[in-house]
């Protein structure tokens, strides 16, 4: 198969809030830019979140006029559900070699109607909610995704046929193959973004085996307001829970599992979740167990302490670990560390790990010639104080939280300049 | 009230093991997950705490280092991987020290040499005795037989008695010196005369069956620990602990009887032939195996004082286990003459040196420091 030739003036890996952002600020000033991501929508993370810190802002409201505005710019291309197979400095310029996954939907007939997804009859996990609820085997990623075209999940399809058959345009095509691009960039800008650590990182808690032990992503799923369950209720029975507690520090800060840094958001992320969730469920209780709150930002600090005058419990005690009850409630061990300081197990409805920021798996950087990483696993900035998104290739710059832990608002200030580096790279080397 | 600080306090407690205590941020995730911390008496957070802040006397007087049984949790799930249960170890070797105010127990923790010189010179001592009393090359005639060669009352008073007596004098001095830091310095509570009495018997099933110790790690059913093997370790150290009371026991009060075999065969027999002696073998061997392959926390780290522990032991038990062969089964008096001889050399200077001065001495503080927590809990619930 022969490879699909372009060019442009700047690629950017990754479409999440930080790669938009950095798209738009270099296409506004009249360069090309062409993106690419491993999801079949742009958006990254913050469009599944639900609110953002300290605002309370609707995380879509903000997105979404982001992600149209990156999809009908001129300058911008985006290639989603795509690949990056290498990048090369080649003579001064980049050479990027991605394939674009087969969807088993012609996407230039497609006329986004969605009677595919109504008539599959396979349901699989939706990983955009967090699996707590299904999709169909053939899907719109999810309601306000980019591009509007559907994705056959080839490994549950049973070839039924149905959507072929219902199908208006007559886009489904069971035999597409993966199509390979073959681009030459000027520079490039890597916004990988991060990865939540794994539920199960710490055995003690049960991520992952305990149903009513959630996921930060899934609480924002639940308090979304199309969520999977349009409500906040727990996974293992339905019930509308009265105590939900907050683990911080279940991912981050911790030699044990390989991630000793602070992840920054955690303590942000569970002080706005239990804010929403005093909106949402307002007779529950809320109870955030941390070993010190790190307000780093703007009015954060004030955001925590209205979270404290709305009755949100702060109890300084790290949890030590996790036991499931019949009733599917939850017994935590802790050492309340204020006044007399005595062990004591405490009971919730539900329990929210607080799973910190780890870097994208290495395979994501391996066929970058000459990128380096940290001790951490996140891209090493050789000059920080000086270049804080120079990497160590001239031409290759970095943006957002693949370079080590940052809430939204310092991603998109880090994509505007990672933006600014890229676009006075190519003035300074097309001269 | 004013608190004496001692800055250095932290550096010292670190001379008595490896381990990196002053990475510990003082989260209290090793409270929480320890299977024993309770109520008042919670452990390790607070104890790390104080040590980090100097607070010697607190440190000093505390009971808590006694009442973990290092099973390992709080280690094996420290976020700064300061291994919170080797502090808990070092605090006890800390405190070994401390109770024993010659200075002998700090010198054997403290200096890598001291112990095998203190044996060393032990074994003279041993050596000399032995040759004032029997020669170094037995005196064989006819009518000889082994309880006229080396007639067991001679052994008695002249090795066994002042030996237990040297033991039982420091033992009780550093005993009491225990009870004065921990109980009669803590201002806190005040123990009515009757409560000593009347904890007396919990503090004995305590230590005879060590309970707390099989609560130590997990907190799931008895079968499913029984099967999973959480128990084994308990099992294992109770097995050992009663092997070595009953010979203890038996020889250093008793050796009379203990090397006649023909009163009460059966409980000789069955006590001392089977019991006592497998259990020391097996016991020394199990735990030597654990400290080799360091799989569980508790078994990673090896101070000279633990492997002294095992090995003398197991050696005692060997030489003994000879020593006894040769008496039943007739061996050249010869052969019987030297076996002793050097049974003597192993068992003696373990027992004096390791006994009131290292790692053996738990056999003493911990029933103590639990019989003191009972008191001091029962002393809070009367108020």
């Amino acid at each position: 198969m022969q490879a699909e030739k372009m060019e442009t003036d700047v690629f950017i890996l990754g479409t999440g809030i930080a790669g938009m952002q950095a798209a738009l600020d270099v296409a506004d000033a009249g360069k090309n830019v062409v993106m690419v991501d491993k999801s079949p929508s742009i958006g990254g993370k913050m469009i599944s979140l639900s609110k953002v810190f300290p605002t309370l802002d609707c995380a879509s409201c903000i997105t979404t006029p982001r992600m149209a505005s990156v999809s009908h710019h001129k300058k911008i291309t985006t290639f989603t559900y795509s690949e990056v197979r290498f990048i090369r400095k080649e003579a001064g310029r980049f050479r990027i070699n991605f394939v674009k996954k087969p969807r088993y939907v012609i996407e230039e007939k497609c006329i986004s109607c969605g009677k595919c997804e109504d008539i599959c009859p396979v349901l699989i996990k939706d990983e955009f909610e967090q699996n707590l609820g299904a999709k169909k085997a053939i899907s719109i990623p999810f309601t306000n995704a980019i591009p509007q075209y559907p994705v056959l999940d080839m490994e549950h399809c049973i070839a039924c046929g149905a959507c072929a058959r219902v199908c208006p345009a007559e886009c489904i095509d069971f035999s597409q193959k993966e199509r390979e691009y073959e681009l030459t960039a000027s520079a490039v800008i890597l916004s990988t973004g991060f990865e939540i650590t794994p539920m199960n990182a710490k055995e003690e808690y049960g991520g992952g085996k305990f149903k009513n032990v959630i996921s930060p992503l899934q609480m924002e799923r639940l308090l979304a307001p199309h969520g999977p369950f349009s409500g906040v209720v727990r996974p293992s029975d339905g019930k509308i829970p009265d105590s939900i507690a907050f683990v911080q520090c279940a991912g981050s800060r911790d030699k044990s599992i390989g991630v000793p840094y602070c992840s920054r958001i955690c303590c942000m992320y569970s002080i706005k979740q239990a804010q929403l969730l005093s909106g949402a469920l307002p007779l529950a209780d809320m109870t955030i167990y941390y070993m010190d709150i790190r307000a780093f930002g703007k009015g954060y600090e004030q955001f925590y302490q209205n979270a404290k005058a709305m009755g949100i419990n702060f109890v300084k005690a790290k949890v030590g670990k996790i036991e499931e009850l019949e009733s599917g409630n939850l017994r935590l061990h802790i050492e309340r560390q204020e006044g007399e300081s005595l062990p004591e197990e405490v009971e919730h409805d539900m329990v929210v790990l607080s799973q910190g920021i780890r870097p994208t798996p290495e395979e994501n950087f391996r066929n970058i010639n000459g990128i380096s990483r940290n001790e951490y696993g996140f891209i090493h900035l050789p000059s920080v104080p000086t270049f804080p998104n120079a990497t160590g290739i001239d031409g290759i710059f970095a943006a957002g939280a693949a370079v080590g832990p940052k809430d939204i608002v310092d991603a998109v200030q880090d994509a505007g300049s990672a933006a600014i580096d890229a676009l006075n790279y190519i003035k300074r080397t097309s001269r | 009230m004013a608190i004496k600080v001692n800055p250095g306090l932290i550096e010292e407690i670190k001379k008595y093991g490896a381990f990196d205590i002053s990475a510990c941020f003082n989260c209290g995730n090793c409270t929480a997950v320890c299977p024993l911390s309770k109520e008042k008496m919670s452990f390790p957070r607070k104890i790390i705490r104080h040590g980090q802040l100097g607070m010697a006397t607190s440190v000093q007087s505390s009971l808590e280092p006694w009442l973990c049984y290092y099973c390992g949790e709080c280690s094996d799930t420290c976020p700064r991987q300061a291994e919170p249960g080797e502090y808990m170890m070092s605090l006890r070797r800390y405190l070994i020290a401390k109770y024993d105010f010659t200075g002998i127990s700090k010198l054997f923790y403290t200096n890598k040499y001291a112990e095998f010189i203190a044996i060393f010179i032990v074994q003279l001592i041993v050596l000399a005795g032995w040759y004032l009393l029997f020669g170094l090359v037995p005196n064989i005639g006819v009518n000889t037989t082994a309880a006229t060669l080396l007639p067991p009352y001679i052994i008695h008073w002249y090795f066994d008695v002042p030996m237990a007596a040297i033991l039982t004098i420091f033992i009780i001095a550093f005993a009491f010196n225990m009870y004065y830091k921990t109980m009669l310095c803590d201002k806190s509570v005040k123990v009515p005369l009757k409560l000593y009495f009347t904890n007396l018997w919990r503090t004995a099933f305590e230590s005879a069956s060590q309970w707390r110790f099989s609560d130590c790690a997990g907190s799931k059913t008895f079968y499913s620990k029984l099967l999973k093997g959480d128990y084994n370790y308990w099992i294992m150290h109770f097995i050992l602990m009663t092997s070595y009371v009953s010979l203890f026991v038996g020889i250093v009060f008793f050796l009379d009887w203990f090397q006649n075999v023909e009163k009460y065969r059966l409980l000789h027999v069955v006590l001392y032939d089977y019991y006592a002696n497998i259990g020391l073998i097996a016991g020394t061997g199990y735990f030597a195996f654990l400290r080799i392959k360091k799989n569980f926390s508790r078994s990673k780290f090896s101070h000279v004082s633990d492997w002294m522990f095992v090995i003398l032991l197991f050696l005692t038990a060997i030489t003994g286990i000879s020593l006894h062969f040769a008496r039943v089964d007739n061996y050249s008096l010869q052969a019987f003459f030297y076996i002793y001889l050097i049974h003597m050399l192993v068992a003696i200077p373990m027992l004096v040196v390791e006994v009131p001065f290292s790692k053996w001495s738990h056999l003493v503080y911990r029933p103590m420091a639990l019989y003191f927590d009972n008191l001091k809990k029962s002393a809070r619930k009367l108020k």
